[in-house]
């Protein structure tokens, strides 16, 4: 028993050895690449997507036989934070984590992750960023440097009942653009008997899409990638407001359907046939196609809109893969093996796949493209094209901010407040003014 | 009457033993290590901690949402005690007719008591919500959990729904145990049903009032948590954001530990407060017996 | 003689009406739980009992393991009852039958505990069970719980009801107090004991803030946080399956309850006279 053991891990010794002593002969860092190692993977993507993942890290496996992945999936973003949290002051952090887009500067600045891009150059590892689409990688870079991986990424999109449509004497093939678009077609639907034709859930993504769109920032500082610690949020400015003086502005008129935070009622009520137009997650695709035809009805999607002439893009959402410090040179190498991994062509596809995220890189999607598989799935190229119709600028990179969890309950609160009646601007204001009030209090503690 | 004792001098220490190491560990010491964290800043990832005095204190009670959310929970509380207690005790003395079927109409009026606040925030959730809520639709009003006026409405009759069976339990048991005596010789003395009911009965029903209200409170402030996790997340605008949904946010989800800790203490101070209420006034209730 | 018979018929018709009331939210629940999709999905909705029963309650078990949560919270439920009550058995045990140094003291701190439940002390309390590594564990969801002070209580106020003479007779046989514990109290205890029993479990399975801060991975989570889970796996709100998911939880306490509805009545009696 243990001789074959041994036998086994001499053959793979033999076999190995000279391409580690080369690939290690480069690098700056000392390390034996055929060591046998385990990490550590914790993600936040429930359901069938912790198969899905377990299979791809399966193939990695496979690949590398002397590195043992545990995969665990550990619950929602804010669940997974706390569990790293927790298990890197017991001194057990795992060697990768997912965490969602908003938690990018609250871990840069944590002091517990080791930047991607550091560890690729310890290890003399390039990963092909130039591959990568660039509204993708330019979120997740701060200061020259990639903090963490790309992973699951998704945008907003226009979501429409084609049928319906139809039947208000709309142009089916041609989604409404602007804000004024997004109001005339509400108010021919009306008039055709759909009581109130929009709505999407109440989230504050859709507003900080919507300052992208008009090329704005949502934090000062550069939009938070100064290299500085933001210290004010400026979502109040003229473009928080355009966003909200019509999405508001719709549901006082009666056009828009409040159904409250979540994600299902909107999901629901564009399923039911209830409404004709929602915005949601690009990642929806299959999940509101499948509802629509359910009942017979044909979907269609188009860009979110913006106010006319506007010229920004979206932002990506989503979340990223990062690697926490202090662990042995072999444990770093295999974490770093394992992300580059999942961001290669194969993994994508599986992932875009199966989930509907963006694949994350161009010659995945080439490939995707030759395959033939958005002639099948025609709404899945409105959502790569909006992202890649996006200039890049620090604004459309997204605005980064210690305290964003917190900011986006403040902003969906003011929101409420809007429907309630409290004027767009003074909800705001408000709002911004509790959000500077923890920045300071946050920009003290992290420090 | 003293009872008869054991002699045996270290058997009650190796007794008590378990229980107190529980205590220690998992009781006082978190207890005494809150109000310790309470005069901190620290540090959300690292928890490297930096002596702030009475900041988080000072922090908290400027916060209006805070403010808000005190007030609001003293409100819920409130209106949950009143309407719990009122109706649970109408239920409980139509059960305390003689009629048939009484055990079954007990089962079936006190079976909330089994639910949990979450299971009760589900199911309100689904008759409820704006995009096909069943009662919605029946009652003609769409925005019962988006309108800031109506979720904490909503929130209210889910509280006082789940918790009447425990509330008529109780009242169920007090009536029983009005001596038939003392109602009739208030009614030999010429006291009609509605002067025997306040004079006598409520009379003889206070100690369980009292005990109710002190048990609902905390329900009320503790136990509510789930109902509003699953029903509301504490909105819409912060309408149903009682202070335990707030120490859970400001802990769990914005890291905010120092706040979370002197939020803690508020709620303890809380407690104290009720549990003094309660000894004081069951020494009276000896009394009265 | 007609008067009270009237006032028969208006109390059934009142109990009556309050009983459907009281159920209405569960009754809707089980209808829809049969529904199908293009049903639940309907609006106005239809209060008709459909045919997709089997399919929902089978999508709400498989949507979030409901079975692994079921077995977690059970687990969870008896590990804390065995512990409290075998605790509260031997700490009021020694309250009640022995003169010790420091009794007072021991029962007095005892008492303070009442003023400390769980959400006023969780912020460090979650330290502890991390430093010790209890996150995601039984052990961090039932040890905590072990220590009650309602539970000593009510059993000092039990044993207290013991004649004295039962302790002088079996001090005269030559009677361990162990012996005596086991031997007599332990039997005269019992349907205490039922009841500590079945209060318990429904409070520990029907928990909530703890075990959703203090789990995180799927194979430890509990029914209670499950429906949470739930309701955000079914991305169309489809209540059908959410409510299948709901009704399936709410069956073993329900049981419970139902069976052993005098021992709860009894359990309640005890703790209004604590």
């Amino acid at each position: 028993m243990k001789k074959s053991k041994i036998i086994v891990i001499a053959v793979l010794m033999t076999i190995i050895l000279p391409f580690a002593v080369f690939a290690a002969g480069s690098a700056d860092v000392d390390v034996d690449e055929s060591a046998t190692v385990s990490i550590e993977f914790w993600h936040a993507m429930s359901g069938a997507r912790v198969d899905l993942i377990q299979g791809i890290v399966d193939k990695f496996m496979a690949e590398n036989p002397n590195v043992e992945v545990d995969v665990q999936y550990t619950g929602s973003y804010n669940d997974t934070l706390n569990k790293v949290k927790s298990a890197y002051k017991a001194g057990n952090a795992p060697d990768i984590f997912h965490s969602y887009e908003i938690g990018t500067l609250g871990l840069i600045n944590s002091g517990i992750i080791s930047p991607l891009d550091v560890i690729a150059k310890k290890y003399d590892r390039e990963i092909p960023w130039d591959d990568f689409f660039t509204p993708v990688q330019s979120y997740y870079k701060y200061q020259g440097d990639h903090y963490s991986m790309p992973f699951n990424s998704s945008t907003p999109l226009i979501f429409y009942n084609k049928s319906f449509f139809e039947k208000a004497g709309l142009d089916v093939n041609n989604p409404p653009k602007t804000y004024e678009d997004i109001r005339a077609a509400a108010v021919k639907l009306q008039a055709a008997g759909y009581k109130t034709p929009v709505t999407w859930n109440l989230h504050s993504w859709y507003f900080e899409q919507m300052i992208c769109l008009q090329d704005e920032p949502f934090v000062n500082d550069k939009n938070g990638r100064s290299g500085e610690l933001p210290t004010e949020v400026v979502f109040n400015g003229k473009a928080g407001q355009n966003v909200l003086d019509w999405w508001v502005g719709m549901e006082k008129d009666g056009l828009f359907l409040d159904v409250g935070p979540g994600w299902s009622n909107h999901r629901a009520a564009f399923g039911a046939g209830e409404v004709a137009i929602v915005m949601s997650s690009s990642s929806d695709v299959n999940t509101l196609t499948a509802a629509l035809a359910e009942k017979g009805w044909e979907m269609g999607t188009g860009y979110i809109p913006r106010p006319e002439g506007a010229k920004g893009g979206v932002a990506i959402g989503g979340g990223s893969l990062w690697m926490t410090n202090n662990h042995s040179a072999e444990e770093e190498l295999a974490a770093l093996k394992l992300i580059t991994f999942i961001s290669e062509d194969e993994s994508q596809i599986a992932w875009h796949k199966g989930t509907g995220y963006f694949p994350v890189r161009k010659t995945a999607m080439d490939q995707l493209k030759t395959e033939g598989w958005f002639n099948e799935n025609p709404n899945y190229l409105t959502a790569f094209n909006q992202l890649l119709d996006s200039p890049e600028t620090l604004n459309t990179s997204g605005g980064l901010l210690g305290i964003f969890p917190e900011a986006r309950e403040l902003i969906q609160s003011a929101i409420q407040e809007m429907y309630a009646g409290k004027p767009v601007k003074q909800a705001l204001d408000e709002a911004a003014v509790k959000a500077n009030a923890s920045i300071a209090e946050w920009n003290e503690v992290i420090q | 009457m003293k009872q008869s004792t054991f002699n045996n001098k270290y058997l009650p220490y190796v007794l008590l033993v378990p229980t107190f190491f529980i205590l220690v560990v998992f009781l006082f010491y978190p207890a005494v290590e809150t109000f310790r964290l309470s005069l901190f800043k620290i540090h959300p990832w690292t928890g490297a901690e930096k002596f702030a005095g009475l900041y988080n204190f000072i922090k908290i009670f400027t916060n209006g949402d805070y403010l808000k959310s005190f007030i609001l929970s003293a409100y819920f509380a409130i209106v949950v005690i009143i309407a719990g207690l009122f109706f649970s005790l109408l239920i409980a003395i139509l059960l305390n007719q003689k009629i048939k079927g009484m055990r079954f109409y007990r089962t079936f009026l006190i079976w909330p008591y089994a639910l949990s606040p979450a299971i009760a925030g589900a199911l309100f959730n689904f008759l409820f919500n704006p995009a096909n809520g069943v009662l919605c639709y029946f009652t003609g009003f769409r925005t019962w959990l988006t309108d800031e006026k109506t979720a904490i409405i909503v929130v209210i009759i889910a509280a006082v729904w789940k918790n009447l069976g425990y509330n008529i339990i109780f009242y169920l048991t007090a009536l029983r145990n009005v001596p038939a005596s003392a109602l009739e010789s208030a009614s030999i003395d010429g006291a009609g049903p509605v002067k025997r009911f306040i004079y006598i009965t409520v009379a003889f029903l206070s100690p369980t009032t009292f005990f109710l209200f002190v048990m609902n409170t905390i329900y009320a402030y503790f136990a509510s948590f789930g109902l509003i996790d699953v029903l509301t997340q504490g909105g819409p605008a912060g309408s149903t954001r009682v202070l335990i949904y707030h120490l859970y946010k400001d802990f769990f989800v914005h890291s905010k530990i120092g706040y979370a800790a002197a939020e803690s203490l508020v709620l303890f101070s809380l407690v104290v407060g009720v549990t003094v209420l309660q000894f004081r006034t069951a020494g009276k209730k000896v009394h009265y017996q | 003689m007609k008067q009270t018979k009237m006032m028969k018929i208006g109390t059934h018709l009142l109990l009556i009406a309050s009983v459907l009331i009281i159920s209405l939210p569960v009754i809707l629940a089980l209808i829809i739980s049969t529904q199908t999709v293009s049903q639940v999905m309907s609006y106005p909705p239809g209060l008709v009992p459909g045919t997709n029963m089997v399919n929902n309650y089978v999508s709400a078990w498989n949507a979030v393991n409901l079975g692994r949560m079921i077995i977690n919270s059970t687990i969870i439920a008896f590990g804390v009852i065995i512990g409290k009550v075998t605790m509260s058995l031997l700490a009021a045990f020694a309250f009640t039958h022995f003169e010790f140094k420091g009794k007072n003291v021991l029962f007095g701190i005892i008492l303070v505990t009442l003023l400390l439940p769980v959400p006023v002390r969780i912020v460090a309390l979650f330290d502890v069970i991390r430093s010790i590594h209890w996150i995601d564990t039984y052990a961090g969801l039932i040890i905590p719980f072990w220590a009650s002070a309602t539970s000593i209580f009510i059993l000092i106020q039990r044993f207290k009801t013991v004649p004295s003479e039962l302790i002088d007779a079996s001090k005269m046989d030559g009677c361990t107090p162990m012996l005596y514990f086991f031997k007599v109290l332990m039997p005269l205890t019992r349907s205490t004991i039922g009841a500590l029993v079945v209060i318990n479990f429904i409070y520990i399975w029907n928990q909530y803030l703890w075990p959703l801060m203090a789990t995180n991975s799927k194979e430890m989570r509990v029914v209670q946080v499950g429906i949470k889970m739930l309701m955000s796996t079914e991305s169309t709100n489809n209540w059908g399956v959410i409510m299948a998911g709901v009704i399936i939880t709410m069956i073993p306490p329900l049981l419970v309850f139902i069976i052993m509805q005098e021992s709860f009545m009894k359990g309640f009696a005890l703790q209004s006279e604590k």
